[in-house]
């Protein structure tokens, strides 16, 4: 579904290597884990996903359903059915997360209002939003949790075919943890064909959506890929092995 | 200058005269002025004890010089003074709030918005008097522009009372990059994200958007 082939990415206006031949295959159907310590370049692989013009490509291709999107607008690949659940998700005045989502819906078909509003009021439920929550102005005076919960309540509204999620659980509590992993959990029960990226420092929230794949990410590569075991073991014993190691495939 | 006392809970300008509109004990009103012609105007505000008022100003010309007084001159009186300009010349806005008596509380938002070469220039001044305590003054200011920039702000504080709150706020530039990001990658194309940024931040402290998102439109489409 999503393949990145010998990727590699430098910052925009300044001659920084980030990424450095990222290679990463992704089927239909399966949660992927990409783990590894702050500053690796995990987060910025979101954002060259989805084309952010800090970023410039060198050299690869992203090819997503057999098109390749390298090139693509940033809304273009939107429409493509890929989301982006951002770790810090902006604060923006005056533009309400109903008005917002509608016209985000709109651009990829025209729904009737009524089955709008029934979708995002059951996705408000499901995450248990206060009534007002959708009302007011995007994430502005929301807490780190109803920030994450917003991204969520998106990602049922729009319907994605494969979806990031950028370090979903920071700033969440234990309750909303379990509230947002329970309804990304639900999504993929009813969309069993949706894939999931998981960017990750912590392997916290792993124990509720359980990845196929885990990846360990350092130095703009992956150094190791494995089952949900190499999660485990990450936990017990960090990031400090990988460190100017070559690629390793675990047991 | 028309002098006005009013009682009622709104006011709808329809002109761009002198005005001094005084505003009785515990009354709470809303006045709403939408111009889009030449301006050259002075509104003064007189507060009486437990009374508000909202001044909610949408302004789209290429020529304007507005200046705002409000005097808060009664106890727990309250202002916010909402004014979103589009300037396609030269617009100018002075205003100036007084705080003249115990817990009284002002909230300044002065949004403008720039094609091309225009301009706009904000001179918010908030002066807290001795001897008004507990009182909130707050100044939120900014310009967004979408080409080049020849605005200028100028936010004052002036107090004299140590028992008080005030903050001010300043950003003239182009929306945030990152907003514009985030809006993209839920499939917004460039036009729409501005769209929705401009309404936003034009008329996010207004009521009525559905009419006046037609008036932005007609100068920003």
């Amino acid at each position: 579904m999503l393949e990145i082939k010998n990727l590699y990415v430098k910052l925009a206006d300044e001659d920084k290597q980030i990424l450095k031949d990222f290679n990463l295959n992704i089927n239909k159907g399966e949660i992927h884990a990409l783990m590894g310590p702050n500053g690796t370049g995990k987060s910025t692989l979101s954002k060259v996903i989805f084309n952010n013009n800090k970023y410039k490509v060198t050299k690869g291709n992203i090819i997503f359903e057999g098109k390749d999107i390298t090139n693509l607008q940033t809304d273009e690949i939107a429409r493509e059915g890929i989301f982006l659940s951002n770790q810090l998700p902006p604060e923006i005045d005056g533009v309400t997360t109903s008005d917002f989502l509608r016209t985000a819906l709109n651009e990829k078909q025209e729904v009737p209002l009524m089955t709008f509003i029934n979708k995002i009021t059951k996705a408000s439920k499901d995450l248990s939003f206060e009534d007002d929550m959708i009302h007011r102005n995007l994430n502005k005076g929301f807490s780190g949790g109803e920030k994450k919960k917003n991204e969520v309540l998106q990602l049922k509204v729009l319907e994605p075919k494969f979806i990031i999620l950028d370090e979903i659980d920071s700033g969440l509590d234990v309750d909303s943890l379990k509230i947002v992993s329970s309804n990304i959990n639900d999504y993929l029960k009813d969309h069993k064909d949706t894939s999931v990226l998981i960017i990750t420092h912590y392997p916290r929230i792993l124990e509720y959506i359980k990845p196929d794949f885990v990846h360990v990410m350092t130095d703009g590569k992956i150094k190791e890929s494995g089952s949900y075991e190499l999660a485990l073991k990450i936990e017990e014993k960090g990031y400090e092995e990988y460190k100017n190691s070559a690629n390793k495939i675990s047991e | 200058m028309n002098n006005i006392i009013l009682d009622n809970e709104l006011l709808i300008l329809k002109d761009n005269e002198d005005k001094e509109i005084n505003i009785k004990k515990d009354i709470n009103t809303k006045i709403i002025l939408i111009n889009e012609q030449k301006a050259n105007n002075k509104f003064i505000i007189n507060l009486e004890e437990n009374s508000s008022v909202i001044l909610n100003i949408l302004d789209a010309s290429d020529d304007i010089n507005r200046k705002v007084i409000i005097n808060l001159s009664g106890k727990n009186s309250y202002s916010e003074v909402n004014i979103s300009s589009i300037s396609l010349g030269n617009n100018n806005y002075i205003v100036d709030v007084y705080h003249n008596e115990k817990n009284t509380h002002s909230e300044t938002n002065l949004h403008g918005l720039t094609i091309g070469h225009n301009k706009i220039t904000f001179k918010n001044n908030g002066s807290i008097k001795k001897g008004s305590i507990k009182s909130i003054l707050n100044q939120d200011n900014k310009i967004i522009t979408l080409d080049k920039n020849n605005s200028k702000i100028e936010p004052n504080l002036f107090i004299d009372e140590y028992d008080v709150s005030a903050s001010h706020g300043a950003y003239i530039g182009k929306f945030k990059e990152e907003d514009i990001f985030y809006l993209k990658t839920r499939g917004l194309n460039e036009n729409e994200c501005n769209n929705l940024l401009i309404n936003g931040f034009l008329l996010g402290n207004f009521d009525d958007k559905e009419s006046l998102e037609k008036i932005i439109k007609k100068y920003w489409r």
